[in-house]
Order: C-alpha cells, then sequence, then structure tokens
C-alpha cells in the first residue's frame, strides 16, 4: 500500500491524517494503522456482527472543521477482506471569516474480493463555510461495495434555520473501476449556485447519493432498493443500474429521514454483498 | 545534417493528429454549417429524449408552461453550463490541439457524472448518432478518427465531446460552437416538453428567445470552467431521470 506522509508544513492539530490497511489475520479481517495525526484518534475496530468483519469508527476528536482544517483518511483493503468504515458523528464545517478553505479528503483503495462498506454520518456546512470535500473509492473488478455521501443544507434547525448559507462548496465522491471513473458526483457551487439548491432539490435540505457494486447483482435489485426509498419527508428519490453498479439518489427534508431512506438501501443490499442482514450500527 | 532534416520532417502522433482534427469546414459558408448541425431534423434523435423531465410531467411536477420553462432554465444553467457545455468548448480545443488522450479522459469524465443509467445512454445514443451524421454528412475526418477509438474500446462517445469534436471541424468558433450547444440543448428540451404539457408553438418559442441572456451566460460559464470543475447540481431531475427507467407509460427514451 501507499502511505501518504505529511508535510512539513500541515500544521499539528490543523492537518488530521490516518493511513490504514485492512488485511486477512487470524481467520478475520483485521485493520492496521500505519500511521495517524491529530485529531484523528485510533481505538480500533470492533466486531459488531460478531463475525469476521471489523466495524471502523473514525473519531477525529477536533469536533469539527475550523476554517483551513484539513482531514486525510488513506486506506487500503487487502484481498478477501471485509471492513466497514463508519463516522462517530457529522462532519461540521464551521464558518471560514477570513476566506480559507476547510478540506475533507478520503482515498480508499477496495482490492479483488474485498468487501467496503463506507457508511459516514452526514457533512453538515455551516453559514459562511467554504468546504472541500473529496471522496475516491478505487474498485478492483471482483470488489464488493456500498459507500453513501450525504450532504446537509447546513444547521436547518438552527435558530430560525440556516439552510444553504455557506460561501462555497466542492463535493466529489468519485467511484473509479479499471482505472476509469465509474460515477463522479461532483457539487461545485459558490454564490448565486449555493442559493438556487433550494429550487434544484426540490425543497429537499439534505441528499444523499448510495453506490452499490458487486459482480454478481441480482437482476431487479435496483426496482427494490428504488421501492424501499420512498417514505416520510423524502421528496424525491430513485435508483438506477449500469452493469455491476446501482446508484441511488435521496432527496429528504430531515436528516432522520435522509438516514433511514440510506438504511432502508443497505438492508436491500447487503444479504447480497455481504451475505447478512445489515443492523443499526452502535457508535456508543 | 541530412538525417537531422529527415528527422525533422517525420510526423509525429500529434502531428497526424492534428491533421486528422483539422477544421475542413463545409466547403462553404461556416453559417450554414452551424445551421445545418443545430436543424431540429438533423440525424442525432434528440427530440426522443426529456432527460428525466417525463417523470415531472407525468407526476405532474411540471403541469403547465411557466413551470416547464423554470425548470428548463435551471436545467440548462445548472447541469448543462457547468456540466456538458464544459466538455464541448474542452473537446473543442483538445481537437485542435490533435489531443487524442484528452478526448478519452474527457468522454469518461462525462459518462461518469451522468448518475442514471437513461441519462447517460442518452448521451452515448446522439453522440454516435452524431458521430455517424458528421461522417456520413460533412465527411469530417476528425468525427472519423474518433470513431475509430470509440470502436476500439477506448471510449464511449458521449455527445458533448463529438460535437465540440465537429464544432472544430467545421472551421467553426469555439464561442459559436459553445453557444450553439447550449442553443440546442434548451431547444431540444421544450420541443420535448411541448409533446407533454399544455404548451403552444408561439409559446415554445417564446422560451428559447427568452432564453437569450442566459445561454449567453452559460456560454461564458462554460468556457471558463475546468474539467475538474464539471458537474451538475440538478439532484431532483436525477432522481426523476432514474424513476423514468420504470415509468409505466411513457413517450421519450429517456
Amino acid at each position: 500500500m501507499a502511505i501518504v506522509l505529511p508535510q512539513p508544513d500541515w500544521i499539528i492539530g490543523k492537518h488530521g491524517l490516518m493511513n490504514l490497511r485492512a488485511m486477512r489475520r487470524n481467520g478475520r479481517t483485521e485493520i492496521d494503522p500505519h500511521s495517524w495525526r491529530i485529531p484523528y484518534q485510533w481505538q480500533g475496530g470492533h466486531y459488531q456482527d460478531n463475525d469476521d468483519q471489523p466495524f471502523l469508527l473514525l473519531i477525529n476528536s477536533g469536533g469539527g472543521f475550523v476554517e483551513g482544517d484539513v482531514a486525510e483518511l488513506h486506506a487500503t483493503l487487502d484481498a478477501g477482506t471485509r471492513t466497514l468504515i463508519t463516522t462517530t458523528a457529522a462532519s461540521k464545517f464551521y464558518k471560514c471569516p477570513d476566506g480559507a478553505t476547510s478540506r475533507e479528503l478520503v482515498d480508499i483503495r477496495v482490492g479483488p474480493d474485498a468487501l467496503l462498506e463506507y457508511y459516514p454520518d452526514e457533512s453538515i456546512p455551516f453559514a459562511r463555510s467554504r468546504v472541500e470535500r473529496r471522496t475516491r473509492i478505487e474498485l478492483h473488478d471482483s470488489s464488493r461495495l456500498f459507500a453513501t455521501d450525504m450532504i446537509a443544507a447546513g444547521r436547518i434547525h438552527y435558530g430560525a434555520g440556516e439552510a444553504f448559507a455557506f460561501d462555497e462548496l466542492f463535493s466529489e465522491f468519485e467511484v473509479v473501476a479499471k482505472g476509469r471513473p465509474l460515477l463522479t458526483d461532483r457539487l461545485v457551487c459558490e454564490g448565486e449556485e449555493v442559493a438556487a439548491l433550494a429550487r434544484l432539490w426540490d425543497g429537499a435540505t439534505h441528499a444523499a447519493t448510495v453506490v452499490i457494486h458487486a459482480p454478481d447483482l441480482p437482476k431487479g435489485l435496483e426496482e427494490e432498493i428504488e421501492l424501499q426509498l420512498s417514505g416520510p419527508a423524502v421528496v424525491a428519490s430513485g435508483a438506477s443500474r449500469s452493469g455491476n453498479a446501482i446508484v441511488c439518489r435521496i432527496l429528504a427534508t430531515e436528516a432522520w429521514a435522509c438516514h433511514e431512506a440510506i438504511f432502508r438501501c443497505w438492508a436491500a443490499a447487503r444479504p447480497t454483498l455481504a451475505a447478512k442482514a445489515a443492523r443499526p450500527i452502535r457508535k456508543c | 545534417m541530412t538525417t537531422m532534416r529527415l528527422m525533422a520532417k517525420r510526423p509525429t502522433a500529434t502531428d497526424k493528429a492534428r491533421a486528422a482534427f483539422r477544421p475542413q469546414g463545409n466547403g462553404g459558408d461556416q453559417l450554414l454549417a452551424l445551421l445545418q448541425l443545430t436543424n431540429a431534423s438533423f440525424p442525432t434523435g434528440a427530440f426522443t429524449h426529456s432527460f428525466g423531465f417525463e417523470t415531472w410531467i407525468d407526476a405532474q411536477v411540471v403541469a403547465d408552461a411557466a413551470e416547464a420553462e423554470r425548470r428548463s432554465r435551471d436545467w440548462l444553467r445548472y447541469a448543462i453550463a457547468t456540466g456538458d457545455a464544459v466538455a464541448v468548448a474542452l473537446s473543442y480545443r483538445a481537437a485542435l490541439d490533435g489531443d487524442v488522450d484528452a478526448l478519452v479522459a474527457l468522454d469518461a469524465q462525462v459518462g461518469a457524472l451522468k448518475l442514471s443509467r437513461e441519462t447517460r445512454s442518452a448521451s452515448v445514443m446522439t453522440g454516435k448518432a452524431l458521430l455517424a451524421a458528421c461522417r456520413d454528412i460533412f465527411e469530417l475526418e476528425g468525427t472519423r478518427r474518433f470513431e475509430a477509438i470509440v470502436a476500439d474500446g477506448a471510449c464511449e462517445g458521449h455527445h458533448a465531446v463529438l460535437y465540440g469534436i465537429a464544432g472544430a471541424g467545421l472551421a467553426l468558433g469555439e464561442a459559436e460552437t459553445v453557444t450553439s450547444y447550449l442553443w440546442s440543448s434548451i431547444a431540444n428540451l421544450v420541443a420535448v416538453t411541448q409533446r407533454l404539457v399544455p404548451l403552444g408553438q408561439v409559446d415554445a418559442q417564446r422560451i428559447v428567445k427568452a432564453a437569450g441572456p442566459l445561454i449567453d451566460e452559460c456560454s461564458a460559464i462554460a468556457r471558463s470552467r475546468p474539467a475538474e470543475r464539471m458537474c451538475s447540481a440538478c439532484a431532483a431531475l436525477d432522481a426523476a431521470a432514474m424513476r423514468h427507467e420504470r415509468l409505466p407509460t411513457r413517450l421519450c427514451i429517456s
């Protein structure tokens, strides 16, 4: 695996970094932290399904991204491993009054026959924040993937509401297979483009994208998933399949509605991806 | 000395590519070429694609001319101007540079940005139709060369990329190419919408005419945006395009 090393100009506490490797060992998947810098904390994985698959809760003790903060996660999942990666809480991006950008970068390589379930909480860009988020997942043909990406419009229940009040957002969720982009869900907006999102999301304040990939997805799974996506406070949703990949869009007016729709999607896909049922992930 | 002269004369792969994608024109007035390329009857099949609008119309989210216009304008500004039209400008430049690698990479990016299967296949279907039309009608060497690259499986052949190559091959200006692409996009979408909602011919043409200043604005955005910032912000339309795949009754392919 390629380990990313910190640069000399990275300020300790401002530029978090974690390098992970998941490998088969002791009859199960184990995750080794090759290096980490605060505010990322390493507490190990735990086996919530009581089987060979570790659940990793990424802990960023910073509590949120202050202007100019950066967090980088680099992970390599060896062939045949099974790993679930989630976060302990939403990624909160605070205001950037001096015009600097806060950045969250995730780069995960999934080996042959390996399973990645990447299920982080949402990102919340606060009013006046400037945010860059990049998530890149590289797959092998035989890799299995359930990955989610969810963005909130802001602190929608804070005071009188604070939706679509951020200054700039670059959000990229990319899945690569065979060296080519399989999907690039990218949102780049500033100025009047931010305000337009209220219309372009049909009044929703939370948007999620889910990507499912496996070499043996059963016929009609996308239809089953689409039926599961609808629900209270979900204003628009859909699922589409191209080859071995299913992509879902979910737009909701409440965070819980978006979370529940994602969970229903996971519940429909997990038996195929991991040969077991979905379960609420325990985070404390 | 003789050897050096010979070496200097030998064309490189880039020189050959530049020659293939060189502006050929249509043998006459460039305006006529542009009018022909953007004519509704030019055989690309664009009039069969709603890109998800048919789902909105089926659900009565779009039920009248005013809503159709508002959403068409948003689609042009926040999906096409920041997405496909950027690809038109970039492929136009890459074609003139003979940069085949850039064209292939751009084509992959254009496809990856389309999240729904039907929107993606619409882009490829119209792209391949444009490719064939440019080959058979204008006999452009650049589109012929790109057709071979698509046939090799190096890329899919998306409409926006092909349109930029065609614009360069027809010796159109970059601004004309991008602006005409944007105009065709909204004119085609309005024509499709016209078949599905109560919208007369005059109202439809009024919508296209009123989009003029917006098209200019979109053209400026598209020509100044780099490939790594190409995007579509129309998330609700993505969901509608996905749902279109299972719409019980439909007139459009996408």
